[in-house]
């Protein structure tokens, strides 16, 4: 295998028109030594980077969690019926909105005056730390002492797509890594034969943003999630075809890696090496991944626990799934769950109709899954985190200036809940404070961008180290901005 | 003699004339030398007399200045009496050369003693008004390098919080810096001796300084009230910092231990970023991996462990402790590899053979581990007999047994893990009355069941 060449057939690949012209500024003799420059620039990471076990499997710093499982609640969910309890809105409720709230701002779906909204739910305080929860998460009020709560959470954008690509990937545009790509570009995959990035989607549709949220963008295409189904063959195609038994598949593949390799020996392209490995993961995964994703082998009392049901694609099996792939050690699980978008403009996405379905279908099993991961010891290094792309306004959602037939919040930028437990973050504490109706954060405000650096933070990784040069520079997921919340940490 | 105390002050505006004086005495007695047909002897002996009286004024004149203090001992211990020596040497050089006598062994030695005298002793006066590092300071780097100076390095770096003494590393020296020049065991002004801890804490002669309450404190109040006040300390030099005022009152208010290091007394967020800033003392409890140094794992120990059926990796880049984990490979038997583990036994700090049919006799190989902080052996047939090669486990902090075989018998060797946290026993045959009285007996532990599906109380 020759290095040298192998890192100028990779350089080769990342050289754009952003480098033509960074170095026709000073001459083309100056490109020409340029050039040389570059191509010894970065070699170790890109090098190390066709690899399958990630950058060096070494965190910059201790990891107090060693794996993920994100429960992104798509179409964001109201705050307001959930989390932040505001006596105040409630007393405003069906007054007209004051011109002042709504001056040069933006939203998707509000026009005129729109009226204000008092909670659709009853509120309680529970547990040892008090947090405020409402009536439509029974389940989820017993396990708040095992929770961090982020109650002055905020975005920038205000349409599902682009902010859930911004909470995802750190960009609201296309084209970025994903941050579990990021996780196990960085930090490999601890299961030898299962991907390090899964993710499972319920709710009948794939989020607003589609598949890029779990993309690798410019990074290798082994580090993007792998989508695995709950109904049918976990993922398309793993079944062996008719007439085509293991034995077969399994010399199959060795003659194909064995001409790969050749390829790779002439050619030097470490793509290939990517290639055969992936066919060797794949062989690996008809065994191993109809093995994980299969949940009939559970107990009784832990179908109970999660109010699964074997066989279904639902949010509920998908959590018992997450613990199952985190006990064989997949670094990165992400849950999506459709359906959140409650603006009221219909009844499945009205606050009084669909949004309390929503509520039934997460609040047994992403409860149980805490309980569940904490009973066997994996809460310690597993970190859980759960919330929507944006938050809801505290007005009721006027669609054209016209009341809405059912009950509705648009979509909010600049105040949300989202809540982390787990691995290296303080249980039984609040972090953060809206105003009396909700609308901002006044106290603790936490950017989707500090966000991405905690998790980072949580599994080791400096998120202003973790770069990947692309179009001439080096990118990293929270790009320029980001700050470690600090006060949540252990 | 209030006006000698006043006259002291004309010492900088005197100490001038001899330098200059002298300085030009020893000039013209070489230019003399060489040519002799000068006739130079009469202007170079009466250059020395000059010199003699005004350095003999300015040496007065300063001996007054120095009573008033607030300056370095050491140097002006040196200043003075080296200046006294110029005077002297001043004197004699004018007694020899009256006579005419320039080219004689003696006064030739003598008139470059001077020279040199002089310039040391006027630095030595010049380290005392402007402060030591006034010449260093923008010189070039060259110059830097030889005097091997370093910006920023006043304070003293300190590393542990654990064994950094708040009086003795922290506050002592910024009152050394600021207050022994008037208060020491050689001035007591005031009758005040903060260089003898007994004396200091006894206070001066208007009764004690320290109260343990900044606001209280003499000490304080003087430090902190309207500098053009005559009783602001220190009433010459530069007053004390900030960052000094604030560390000073953080020791009061803890009650101005002399003994307690920084991790026994309470720092709040202001004097934290100070320490770090200041001594770069990191004040946030540290946890055993990251206190402690071990060496690190040799690439061939590695290959050796990952070859016997182990997942070994680096816990992070900043330290040698490594994770280890049973790789489950069908065909081995984890109780014969498991003695491998002993080659790093000092560096494992996470250890992970759950699911790995793991037997009591194995865990001898465990209980040797000294670094081990994390204990992963849950779903294996281990019973209250492999407990027992636990119990010097002292930096165990959490320790996962659920679905084991083990009972209400090991709650006794359990308790001896003096720094576990988290203990997870669901699935055991821990009766509920021995979760219980286990949970007593170690309240400070987590002490984790299991959870059944309830049925949640309606909030309605």
């Amino acid at each position: 295998m020759n290095l040298i060449k192998e890192h100028q057939f990779l350089q080769a690949g990342v050289k754009t028109r952003r480098h033509f012209l960074e170095t026709c500024t000073t001459g083309l003799g100056a490109l020409a030594f340029s050039m040389i420059g570059c191509q010894n620039q970065k070699s170790d990471s890109l090098t190390q980077a066709s690899m399958h076990s990630g950058l060096s499997n070494v965190g910059h710093y201790m990891a107090r969690a060693k794996r993920v499982i994100y429960l992104h609640m798509a179409g964001s969910p109201s705050q307001l019926e959930l989390f932040d309890y505001k006596p105040t809105l409630q007393r405003l409720h069906d007054q007209p909105c004051p011109e002042s709230l709504l001056e040069g701002k933006k939203f998707a779906f509000i026009s005129g005056t729109p009226k204000m909204l008092g909670h659709q739910a009853e509120f309680k305080q529970h547990g040892h730390s008090g947090a405020w929860v409402s009536n439509h998460l029974p389940h989820f009020s017993s396990v708040v002492d095992d929770v961090c709560f982020l109650k002055a959470m905020h975005t920038d954008e205000f349409n599902h797509a682009p902010a859930q690509l911004l909470l995802h990937t750190g960009s609201p545009r296309l084209g970025r890594p994903s941050i579990g790509s990021w996780l196990t570009y960085g930090l490999g995959s601890e299961s030898e034969d299962l991907p390090g990035f899964v993710v499972l989607v319920s709710g009948g549709k794939t989020p607003s943003a589609g598949k890029s949220v779990w993309g690798s963008g410019f990074l290798p295409s082994i580090y993007q999630g792998v989508q695995c189904r709950s109904q049918g063959d976990p993922v398309l195609f793993i079944s062996d075809p008719e007439g085509m038994d293991r034995s077969l598949r399994g010399k199959t593949i060795e003659a194909i890696n064995k001409i790969n390799q050749r390829e790779f020996e002439s050619v030097g392209d470490p793509e290939i090496l990517t290639r055969i490995s992936q066919y060797e993961m794949a062989y690996k995964m008809q065994i191993s991944v109809p093995d994980v994703m299969d949940i009939n082998a559970e107990p009784e009392y832990i179908h109970q626990l999660y109010g699964t049901e074997p066989g279904k694609a639902s949010f509920a099996n998908n959590c018992l799934l997450a613990r199952r792939m985190a006990e064989k050690g997949v670094r990165f699980i992400q849950l999506f769950h459709w359906g959140w978008d409650s603006h009221g403009a219909g009844e499945s996405e009205a606050l009084n109709h669909g949004f309390l379905d929503r509520c039934k279908e997460v609040d047994q099993p992403m409860s149980a899954l805490i309980q569940d991961l904490k009973q066997r010891g994996l809460l310690e290094d597993t970190l859980v985190v759960w919330g929507g792309e944006f938050g809801r306004t505290p007005m009721m959602e006027n669609r054209g200036g016209i009341t809405n037939p059912f009950v509705g919040r648009d979509h909010h930028t600049d105040a949300f809940t989202m809540w982390m437990a787990g691995g290296g973050i303080k249980p039984g504490i609040t972090h953060g404070e809206t105003d009396e109706i909700g609308y901002y954060g006044i106290k603790d405000q936490v950017h989707v961008h500090d966000l991405q650096a905690t998790i980072l933070h949580a599994l080791g990784i400096d998120h202003e180290k973790l770069t990947y040069p692309f179009q001439g520079r080096d990118f990293r997921l929270t790009d320029v901005s980001g700050n470690i919340i600090k006060e949540i940490l252990v | 003699m209030e006006i000698l105390d006043w006259f002291g002050r004309f010492h900088p505006a005197f100490v001038h004339f001899p330098i200059g004086l002298l300085i030009g005495a020893v000039l013209f007695h070489w230019i003399s030398i060489r040519r002799p047909t000068w006739k130079g002897s009469a202007v170079v002996s009466t250059l020395y007399l000059f010199g003699f009286v005004t350095s003999g004024l300015a040496a007065f004149a300063g001996w007054m200045l120095a009573k008033e203090g607030g300056y370095d001992m050491e140097t002006i211990f040196r200043h003075r009496w080296l200046g006294i020596l110029m005077v002297l040497i001043s004197l004699a050089l004018w007694r020899m050369t009256r006579l005419g006598d320039l080219n004689n062994r003696g006064p030739k030695w003598l008139s470059l003693a001077l020279v040199f005298g002089l310039l040391i002793t006027g630095h030595l006066g010049g380290e005392m008004t402007h402060g030591e590092d006034y010449l260093v300071e923008s010189a070039p780097e060259f110059i830097k390098k030889l005097a091997s100076y370093q910006e920023g390095m006043k304070y003293a770096v300190l590393d542990d919080p654990d064994s950094a003494i708040v009086y003795d590393d922290i506050i002592k020296p910024i009152l050394q810096r600021k207050c022994w020049t008037c208060h020491s065991n050689s001035i007591t002004k005031g009758g005040l001796n903060m260089e003898d801890l007994d004396l200091f804490l006894e206070g001066g002669k208007n009764g004690k300084v320290i109260e343990a309450n900044a606001e209280a404190s003499e000490l304080y109040k003087r430090i902190t009230m309207d500098p053009e006040r005559r009783k602001f300390m220190p009433p010459k030099g530069t007053a004390l910092s900030y960052q000094e005022v604030a560390l000073v009152g953080w020791w009061l208010d803890q009650g101005a231990p002399t003994d307690k290091s920084v991790t026994t007394v309470e720092s709040p967020p202001t004097i934290q970023s100070i320490l770090m800033g200041r001594h770069k003392l990191d004040t946030k409890p540290k946890s055993h991996i990251e206190k402690t140094k071990v060496d690190p794992v040799s690439e061939d120990v590695m290959q050796k462990i990952l070859a016997e059926g182990f997942a070994i990796k680096q816990i992070a880049m900043n330290t040698n402790f490594v994770d280890v984990k049973w790789k489950d490979i069908d065909t081995l038997d984890v109780n014969e590899r498991i003695k491998i583990l002993s080659a790093v036994a000092d560096q494992i700090a996470w250890l992970d053979l759950g699911s790995s049919n793991l037997s009591d006799a194995a865990l001898s190989t465990v209980g040797g581990m000294n670094n081990l902080v994390r204990l992963r052996i849950e779903n294996n047939p281990i019973t209250d007999n492999g407990i027992k090669e636990l119990v010097n486990l002292k930096h165990l902090e959490s320790l996962n047994l659920y679905n084991s075989k083990i009972s209400d018998l090991c709650a006794p060797d359990l308790s001896q893990l003096r720094s576990l946290k988290k203990l997870f026993i669901w699935q055991t045959d821990f009766s509920e009355e021995g979760i219980a009285q286990l949970k007593t007996a170690v309240p400070d532990v987590e002490v984790i069941g299991g959870y059944t599906f309830n049925t949640p109380q309606s909030s309605d």
